[in-house]
């Protein structure tokens, strides 16, 4: 009944967000939507801000493009996160493990927390979170084992993402994509054929000429897929990556090392075969150009996303839309969300306002939230002389985030937005992190007794570590596992 | 500081649900809470048909469900049904649960329209065993394995409040509180802060507090009279602003469903209960006279008036700031929204839920307010939308009122959700609100609004597929239909014989 119901979906690009939107696509377009895949090359040298750690969402994710767990450690060197260890963090040098983990523990209708931040009340600084996070204690000995079924051991919290290369990723999803019968085209843009809001046709250095009925644009900031008029927000610092390899024989920690430095940070992430040294700088702060290292990529950018990336007929999806510094799993866990929310926005006609209004809504209100969990690792005092620390490239003022902090300070209250990337559990630990103690706390914390309170306590702790004990080093139990699928699949 | 003193203004169905509610949490931690009513003031007794998240508040309570049952005289419900609301003569449920079950992670409504735009003749409602259940008069309790049809659904009750109120009053004196019996006829400000010290009754008797929670209904005693907190009105959206209500004799037997038709100046309710049938006419006085109301309503009874018809007057809207220093507005003092999808006693709910998540310290930070009062804002702005919805998505424009609404222009927060429906059938989310998404998709089907289009994930399977699935559901469903007794013999059985 739709009016012109649309036939022809291009996408443009050849990095990662290019690359998961064409086999995302491949997976659930039904036969009557033709996709082309034009594989510009431009695109994969800022795909070192996708960061070195995904969410625990990925797995799912990458099912949901046909690429398993198994075909993922094998094929690439992938290896297993625990979360990011944050060391000598903001003015206070705060050292904490933000882990992936499930929920904590309610009881009695009160969240776990309160009941920590009552005996902190008895004994000040005894209250420490990290021994109750199963995952925390894992990554603190660098111990990993698969969580399983069974829901009554400390092992089942435990929650996971991958520590990963977003080059060697490509190939994976790329060789993935030549299963299907997409047809691919290895070209540059030459120009734009465009009216108003609405791309008719672009043309190739080849000579081709691509028309279609709905755009993706994954060529980076500099696309010219990109309406000249797109606004955007931010770009008003310029920082610059500095990342390199090193090898080693076997996989050191089960998560990434972030470390502040004064003028930004620098990260080393434990992949199968070596380190991946990223290091952050905001070139406002940094007191001279330290770049150039052997060995080292670097490129600059500017934190910023566009206002509208759905505009007409074209979308535009990675780093043409927002670029974010990867502090967190935010990068790749927003990408992930934007090809979830394209494909629940595949347009059925040639109007296609309802989908880019929506779309646009959900971005914003995507990109707003995980800057408000940016923005919780930089609100604090700080008296450093330098603009990494002092002017981060989040609003910490945020009206949102001040009520999430104050909330929390106050009465150790999650307060939740709709749809939250960062879940309650992400932001109790980023706030034990950080050292926010609060003033009070749920008083029906108070309804079970003291002793045995801490005899509880205790009690988990000691399976926590018992469990951690038993646990085989990452590098282990990697090496099992892949000698186990080898044997298995051959 | 820890507060200490709580005190209650109002019984009625707030009153004593937050009595209930605070006294079951508070009572052990030394806080003393004291609630005065008046015998002489009348309660309205808001909604007596609820929704499923007030099993969650019984259950929290330790109440019994077979012994509540008995005492209010409740019956269940499965979800309501519209008459009259997309065009005179349609009818159709809202029911508490899904339609169908999603196929590969997709709603199962673009299916329910993939076969209906390509011609075959199927009924959305098929596919949700709680309509088929309530179409029939049929009800059991869902079962403990909900991935099964006939145990995936909701169920809320229809019951007489003011029995309700009284059973929650008895749970609350054995949990502490004290009542006192008495009317309010002066407050007293601390002259710094503005702060309630003291509320002085008739007789002279001075009840102090450090946080006062205002039941008394919609003059809002404290935080209105005392406080002037103001008073956001929403007349514009839903002008309804009277009600006359009746009690009748049931004819017929018991329904597992509250019914509201459409009619020229408002709509009319029907909530049947063990022992009676509740009606109500709401209507918007512009355009129709409080005796014509009266007439129509009464000559529609299905038995016998048992009382006199009562009339009602109110104004939608919610008070500015629901929370205001150290009162808290929680029932019709805290705003008015037509019963139309029985939110009255949720929104109760709500506001006892999120005071004892925030509850205050002496010192009432404003932060606690401010958070509260955020909450319950967006409480009450998606229910609006959603009222505003049934009267917005229809065809009629038989009368001046159904005209007034076909030529407003919507909240652009409605205007968005109505639009990504019918161009596609996609639903505008959210998580913190009390509708989910199949009741839009229940009352925008129910009321003729059809998506022009449907999810092209859903092409992805074959027709053949399709129909196989989509045939095993319905089947499922019968299946489970014929296994489920009438409404009244379960309920019978249920709660056993009346103990009085």
């Amino acid at each position: 009944m739709s009016l012109s119901p649309i036939n022809k979906i291009a996408v443009f690009g050849d990095g990662l967000a290019g690359l998961f939107a064409v086999a995302k696509l491949a997976e659930i377009l039904p036969d009557g939507i033709q996709l082309i895949f034009v594989e510009s090359q431009e695109t994969r040298q800022t795909d070192i801000l996708f960061g070195t750690v995904t969410p625990p969402s990925t797995y799912d994710f990458l099912l949901g493009l046909g690429i398993q767990e198994p075909k993922v450690l094998t094929s690439t060197n992938t290896s297993f996160s625990l979360g990011t260890h944050y060391k000598k963090w903001g003015p206070d040098k705060r050292n904490w493990i933000q882990s992936f983990h499930r929920p904590l523990p309610v009881y009695n209708g009160v969240a776990f927390h309160h009941y920590l931040m009552r005996l902190e009340q008895v004994s000040p600084g005894n209250s420490e979170l990290e021994s109750y996070i199963m995952s925390v204690q894992a990554a603190r000995r660098g111990v990993f084992a698969h969580p399983p079924e069974a829901k009554n051991i400390p092992l089942a919290d435990v929650a996971y993402g991958y520590h990963f290369l977003p080059e060697q990723w490509c190939q994976i999803v790329s060789a993935k994509i030549s299963d299907s019968n997409i047809e691919r085209i290895k070209s540059d843009i030459t120009s734009v054929a465009r009216h108003g809001d609405k791309i008719d046709s672009v043309t190739l250095s080849n000579g081709q000429i691509i028309a279609a009925d709905f755009f993706v644009n994954a060529l980076g900031a500099m696309s010219k897929l990109t309406h000249p008029d797109a606004e955007s927000l931010g770009a008003t610092k310029v920082m610059r990556a500095d990342n390199m390899f090193t090898a080693y024989e076997k996989i050191e920690g089960v998560c990434r090392v972030l470390t502040g430095t004064e003028s930004g940070w620098t990260s080393t992430t434990p992949l199968q075969d070596g380190l991946d040294h990223l290091s952050i700088t905001d070139l406002s702060a940094e007191a001279e150009n330290s770049a150039g290292k052997n060995g080292q990529r670097s490129i600059e950018f500017s934190p910023c996303r566009l206002k509208k990336p759905w505009l007409g007929n074209c979308l535009v999806l990675g780093h043409g839309a927002a670029i974010i510094e990867p502090l967190t799993t935010a990068p790749i866990l927003l990408l992930q969300r934007d090809i979830e929310r394209l494909v629940e926005l595949i347009p059925v006609s040639n109007d296609m306002r309802v989908e880019s209004r929506e779309y646009n809504r959900r971005f914003n209100d995507d990109y707003d939230h995980a800057d408000l969990f940016t923005g919780a690792f930089f609100a604090a005092k700080s008296d450093s002389q330098s603009a990494y620390w002092n002017s981060p490239t989040v609003d910490c003022s945020n009206l949102k985030l001040l009520n999430k902090i104050t909330q929390f300070e106050s009465r150790g209250i999650n307060v939740q937005y709709d749809y939250e990337p960062f879940s309650a559990e992400d932001w109790t630990m980023l706030h034990f992190g950080m050292g926010r103690s609060t003033e009070r706390y749920d008083p029906l914390a108070n309804s079970i007794s003291e002793d045995l309170l801490n005899d509880r306590l205790s009690q988990m702790r000691t399976a926590i570590e018992i469990m951690a004990r038993k646990m085989p080093p990452h590098h282990i139990y990697m090496a099992g596992l892949k000698k186990y699928l080898k044997d298995k699949h051959g | 500081m820890t507060i200490t003193r709580i005190c209650i203004l109002g019984g009625g169905t707030s009153g004593w649900m937050t009595a209930a509610g605070l006294s079951n949490k508070f009572n052990d931690l030394g806080v003393s809470i004291a609630l005065v009513e008046s015998d002489n003031i009348g309660t309205v007794g808001v909604g007596e048909a609820t929704l499923p998240h007030i099993r969650f508040f019984n259950k929290t309570l330790g109440i019994d469900e077979r012994e509540f049952m008995r005492e209010t005289r409740a019956t269940f419900k499965l979800g309501i049904e519209f008459c009259d609301w997309g065009k005179i003569g349609d009818s159709y449920i809202h029911p508490f649960g899904d339609y169908g079950e999603p196929i590969d992670g997709i709603d199962f409504h673009h299916f329910w329209l993939r076969l209906l735009q390509n011609g075959h003749k199927a009924r959305l409602d098929d596919f949700s065993y709680p309509i088929l259940a309530a179409e029939s008069g049929k009800f059991q309790l869902p079962g403990p394995n909900n991935l099964e049809i006939g145990s995936n659904f909701g169920y809320a009750y229809q019951f007489d409040s003011g029995l309700f109120a009284k059973l929650l009053r008895r749970y609350s004196e054995t949990h502490g509180v004290t009542r006192t019996e008495g009317k309010a006829v002066q407050t007293i400000q601390n002259p710094e802060s503005g702060l309630i010290e003291a509320i002085v009754l008739e007789d002279g008797t001075r009840i102090e507090a450090d946080l006062f929670i205002d039941c008394s209904g919609f003059r809002g005693v404290l935080i209105e009279q005392a406080l002037n907190t103001g008073y956001e009105d929403w007349s514009e959206w839903l002008p309804c602003n009277r009600a006359v209500a009746v009690q009748c004799e049931s004819a017929g037997p018991s329904l597992p469903y509250t019914r509201a038709t459409a009619r020229d100046a408002g709509w009319q309710w029907r909530i049947p209960l063990q022992h009676r049938t509740g009606n109500g006419y709401v209507y918007w006085n512009k355009y129709i006279s409080d005796d014509e109301a009266t007439h129509q309503l009464m000559s529609t009874l299905e038995g016998p008036a048992l009382t006199e018809p009562k009339q009602l007057y109110f104004k939608t809207g919610k008070r500015r700031k629901l929370w205001n220093k150290n009162v808290v507005s929680i029932g019709l003092s805290g705003g008015f929204l037509e019963p139309l999808e029985s939110t009255s006693i949720h929104l109760i709910q709500e506001g006892i839920t999120a005071l004892i998540e925030l509850f205050p310290d002496t010192d009432f930070q404003e932060s606690d307010a401010r958070e509260y009062n955020r909450r319950m804002d967006l409480n009450f702005d998606r229910v609006r939308d959603f009222l505003l919805l049934h009267y917005v998505a229809t065809q009629r424009d038989d009368t001046e009122m159904w005209r007034y609404f076909r030529q407003m222009t919507l909240p652009e927060s409605l205007q968005e959700k109505m639009d990504a429906w019918s161009s596609r059938g996609y639903l505008l989310r959210y998580e913190q609100g009390v509708f989910l998404p199949p009741s839009w998709v229940a009352v925008m089907t129910g009321q003729n609004l059809l998506p022009n289009s449907y999810d092209p994930r859903a092409n992805q399977i074959s027709n053949k597929v399709l129909l196989d699935k989509t045939m095993a559901i319905k089947r499922d469903s019968l299946a489970a239909l014929r296994q489920t007794p009438d409404h009244g013999d379960f309920l019978a059985n249920y709660i056993g014989p009346a103990h009085r």
